[in-house]
């Protein structure tokens, strides 16, 4: 299967110090990829760059077989949905209201709404089980419900490649595993999910791909069992990590070495 | 009562305001001579007994009340826009200083005798050069990889903290210069606000430039929900967001710029009109610009009417306007809040 998004030996400097050294990843229908990395790794540059917000300083990224430069911003939203961190925006906007500006890049700036529009709206909220909030002001929702108002709005868009910024990082424990599903069934419909995530959990559960950034270079990229080993992740984290075996996945223990972590409290 | 009714209502309150304000005044005109100089105009009608009436309608009313509309409007959509671009409910037109500039424009070309023409001309470029100084400050110092001409938003609020401080040094030079036997309360009076100035003829020349301006952002209007998410939401829907900030901004400072040509530098009805059309429409901007337009002219026509009418001698307008909106915007800003929570 060719790739639908790609990036092509992405380099990065800021100054003098390079910060991401010839990244190569592919992306493909049905990847529900996890993008892992310590804070600082290149994570979040890698999913601007694919999105095309920043031009890197070697490299290129491709969509579709053509370099990204070629389609034009519109034509960019209709194939890629992002979903940043929840915040708050300065107007009270209702969730319907959010959700609904998935929809510029389809029906154009120009038109009124056409008749697919309704449909993709009430569609993605009910499938994140957001029809009860919809004339809810977005600001006065919890974090997660916030984050999960984001997620349905890149529905909306109706593009089949998501990018995802730490989607998980405000939402509870209920609302990580429904999010996960999620994304999987997303997958499984023929969608391509990237998304970044402090947890590498997650993408032992629930992934059937982890990308590992390490200093701006590819560490590695496969199945998440395959990948993500004590020698990895501990790399990764500068941390001594055991995976644990239990009857149904892989526990993950962490052990901090004192003195040689990176600022953080020493503990277990 | 329905966010779809509240239009058709701002806009039969529009036509009312604009038809008392040609009622009120020193020499108040009868409603009935008033419709019937009108008819007459329209040629509907025989003319009306009383030739002083029509001359004051006309050449002295007609003129002020259209000024009034347009201000009104012209500022408060600015300030919506405004608001939207710099994601921040806080912002007037006066953020990157063209009204500063405006004013130094203004005082200026009383301190050189100017022409009417010059004045409006200086006016309108005291403006665009504040703006000019304010986004050239934060473009000189905004290259961290972001688009081409777009210097990102915390710089531009800098930059037109720099540029209103020059230009309101700037206008007291102006004022120090001046003489103070004529030019002085000249200048003041001007940056008071009036529209006891505004002619016809002033009115030809910058008043479809106003209009213009307004409806720009009215059509643009369609961007700014998206333009008042972060830059990267915005430019993942689709937008080329520099490009639209650089486009509304522009339309918002040539709009107030020349609201200021007009009229002098009239208070905060840009900050208050959009906060009071949010609370009735609610945020987004298709429905909320239009109503922030009516509301606006409202407002100024109202204001005008009050300056004109409670003593003998005219109140100036900024004072006015200054007053009143104190009042409204204190009746509404627990609602305001409570939106926002």
């Amino acid at each position: 299967m060719s790739p639908v998004l790609e990036a092509r030996g992405l380099s990065f400097r800021l100054g003098e110090r390079q910060v991401m050294a010839e990244v190569s990843v592919a992306l493909e229908a049905g990847d529900c990829a996890a993008l892992l990395g310590a804070n600082g790794a290149g994570k979040t540059t890698l999913l601007r760059a694919l999105l095309g917000f920043v031009r890197p300083d070697r490299g290129e990224v491709w969509l579709d077989g053509r370099p990204l430069g070629a389609h034009g911003r519109r034509a960019i939203a209709r194939r890629i949905a992002y979903v940043p961190q929840a915040h708050v925006p300065s107007f009270p906007y209702t969730v319907r209201e959010i959700v609904s500006m998935a929809r510029a890049p389809t029906s154009g700036w120009g038109s009124t709404r056409t008749d697919a529009d309704e449909p993709a709206i009430s569609g993605a909220l009910d499938r994140l089980g957001l029809t009860a909030l919809a004339e809810r002001s977005y600001a006065s929702l919890s974090g997660g419900e916030r984050q999960a108002v984001l997620v349905a709005r890149a529905l909306a868009q109706g593009a089949q490649i998501l990018l995802m910024d730490e989607p998980t990082a405000s939402l509870d424990l209920g609302q990580q595993a429904r999010l996960m599903a999620l994304l999987r069934d997303l997958a499984g419909e023929g969608h391509a999910v990237l998304m970044s995530t402090h947890q590498p959990e997650l993408a032992l559960r629930w992934f059937n791909r982890a990308v590992l950034l390490h200093d701006g270079e590819v560490l590695g990229d496969g199945p998440p069992r395959s990948v993500l080993t004590p020698e990895t992740l501990s790399r990764l984290y500068a941390v001594e990590v055991r995976l644990v075996d239990v009857e149904e996945g892989v526990f993950l223990r962490a052990t901090a070495r004192p003195g040689r972590d990176r600022g953080v409290p020493s503990g277990n | 009562m329905s966010r779809r009714a509240i239009l058709p209502i701002c806009l039969a309150l529009l036509a009312l305001s604009a038809f008392a304000g040609l009622c009120v005044g020193r020499y108040p005109l009868p409603a009935a001579e008033v419709l019937q100089a009108l008819a007459h105009r329209l040629g509907l009608a025989a003319p009306p007994a009383d030739a002083t009436a029509d001359v004051i309608l006309f050449a002295e009313r007609t003129p002020r009340v259209i000024a009034a509309m347009l201000i009104g409007s012209g500022l408060s959509l600015s300030g919506a826009s405004y608001q939207s671009v710099f994601r921040n409910p806080l912002v007037s037109p006066a953020l990157l200083g063209v009204l500063a500039g405006a004013g130094f424009g203004a005082a200026l070309a009383v301190v050189i005798s100017a022409p009417t023409e010059i004045r409006l001309a200086l006016t309108f470029a005291g403006g665009a050069a504040a703006v000019a100084v304010g986004v050239g400050v934060a473009r000189a110092f905004g290259q961290g990889g972001r688009g081409i001409g777009d210097p990102g938003i915390l710089l531009l609020v800098f930059g037109g903290l720099v540029s209103t401080a020059l230009f309101t040094a700037l206008l007291s030079i102006m004022k120090f210069a001046a003489d103070p036997e004529n030019q002085l309360p000249d200048i003041v009076f001007w940056l008071l606000g009036s529209l006891a100035a505004v002619r016809p003829a002033q009115l030809w020349l910058v008043g479809p430039i106003i209009a213009l301006g307004s409806v720009a952002l009215l059509v643009l209007s369609r961007y700014l929900d998206a333009l008042a998410l972060s830059d990267d939401e915005a430019r993942s829907l689709g937008l080329p967001v520099g490009a639209l900030r650089i486009a509304v901004i522009a339309a918002a400072t040539v709009t107030s710029a020349l609201t200021v040509a007009l009229a002098g530098v009239i208070g905060w009805v840009g900050l208050i009109v959009p906060h009071i059309a949010r609370l009735l429409v609610g945020p987004s901007h298709r429905r909320l610009m239009p109503v922030a337009a009516c509301i606006g002219a409202v407002f100024m026509i109202v204001t005008d009417g009050i300056a004109r009418t409670l003593t003998p001698s005219e109140i100036p307008l900024g004072v006015v306007s200054d007053l009143l909106g104190v009042l409204i915007f204190l009746m509404v800003l627990p609602r305001i809040r409570r939106g926002w929570v």
